[in-house]
């Protein structure tokens, strides 16, 4: 699974930052990626295990916010309409939200994505 | 902090050569040269992979003629789907339609491929890029550090553009292997190219991959294979 290359990418991430010491990770997930947090979280485990990295994790999922570009309109991010295929094509690369979604207000594929896209890092703290 | 920035050099350790095929003006054979290059390559029993990073209009599908109707497999990370031998990774794969993307979007979807595309081991690793010096290209010459192949046509404007790319390139501290110009002293027009675009095995006998002989022997000089 897709999933576990973005587990893997986050252990290495902590392992860069300061691999002695027993970690808590904090990640954002935003929701235009649609990460299963049960498989992620699976493999957060198992590559934290393979690479001896001892960490706890504490995982916040955060609603993808859209802005149009257009006509500054805000709204949230949901499957929606989309079609399976689609919403699985922005799960492999979120821009492609820009392809299948149009703001609701004046069906602009010109909008930015303010918050909430994909994996994120916020904290690693030494517990 | 953006995960994927470091597990983006763990993706392409495997990967002996990088080879990105550039040039500052649209139209030039950009693609043409990556797609050809990597199935020669590939057909003389190297390892390739062909990146295909112009996410506004990909085309190295086409000019290969793979099939992209279904998702590439998965096992923990995206597996490229081999087109004649050549592992193809492509937006293709995930758009039929444009792709609106702004520049930090470009830049955001190009690291999103890179930190979930498992290479494996490759010989070469080919990259299709879009004209010019934007973003892809600042992604590109930061996040890989590719050799680079520019292409032009006998065009004033085209060869002064690329004269300026590849001062521009060696400045950043990485390698020009080659200039090459297309439709022109290198690569001559070829009118049967265009029939042969969507077959691997038309284009392995065109006169445009004859052409590319040269550059073929070039980067298979002082590799070891895989
Ligand atoms: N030597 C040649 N002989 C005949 N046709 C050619 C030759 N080189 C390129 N072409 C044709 O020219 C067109 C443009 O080529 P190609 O798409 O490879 O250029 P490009 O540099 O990748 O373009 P872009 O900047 O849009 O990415 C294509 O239709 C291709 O088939
Ligand atoms: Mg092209
Ligand atoms: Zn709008």
């Amino acid at each position: 699974m897709h999933e576990w290359a973005l587990a893997q990418s986050v252990i290495f991430t902590a392992l860069k930052q300061r691999p002695k010491s027993r970690l808590k990770i904090t990640i954002a997930l935003g929701e235009l990626q649609q990460v299963d947090e049960e498989i992620f979280r699976l493999g957060l485990k198992e590559f934290a295990k393979l690479e001896k990295l001892k960490a706890t994790f504490s995982i916040k999922r955060v609603p993808a916010k859209l802005r149009c570009n257009n006509c500054n309109k805000e709204w949230l991010f949901s499957k929606g309409e989309l079609s399976e295929r689609e919403a699985e094509s922005i799960h492999f690369v979120p821009e492609l939200a820009h392809t299948y979604i149009g703001c609701p207000q004046c069906g602009s594929p010109d909008f930015t994505v303010v918050e909430g896209r994909g994996v994120w890092v916020e904290k690693i703290e030494v517990e | 902090m953006d995960p994927r920035l470091d597990i983006i050099g763990e993706r392409i350790k495997g990967v002996k050569r990088l080879i990105a095929v550039a040039g500052g003006k649209g139209g030039v054979g950009k693609s043409s040269v990556a797609s050809v290059l990597a199935l020669k390559l590939a057909s003389q029993g190297r390892a390739v992979g062909l990146l295909d990073l112009d996410f506004c209009g990909p085309t190295p599908h086409l000019i290969l003629g793979a099939d992209t109707s279904e998702f590439p497999k998965e096992d923990k990370g995206v597996i490229p789907p081999k087109v004649a031998g050549i592992k193809l990774m492509s937006v293709a794969y995930y758009s039929k339609e444009a792709n609106p993307l702004r520049g930090s979007e470009l830049s955001n979807s190009i690291k999103e491929l890179l930190a979930v595309t498992l290479w494996g081991k490759l010989d070469y690793l080919i990259l299709d890029m879009p004209p010019g010096t934007s973003d892809t290209f600042l992604d590109v010459a930061k996040l890989l550090k590719p050799e680079f192949i520019l292409i032009t046509t006998p065009s004033k404007l085209s060869k002064a553009t690329v004269e300026k790319n590849k001062n521009l390139i060696e400045e950043m501290g990485l390698k020009v292997v080659a200039t090459i110009e297309n439709l022109g002293k290198d690569i001559r027009t070829d009118s049967s190219f265009e029939q042969a675009v969507g077959s691997t095995k038309l284009l392995l006998n065109t006169q445009f991959s004859a052409d590319l002989n040269k550059i073929t022997e070039q980067l298979k000089r002082n590799l070891n294979t895989t």
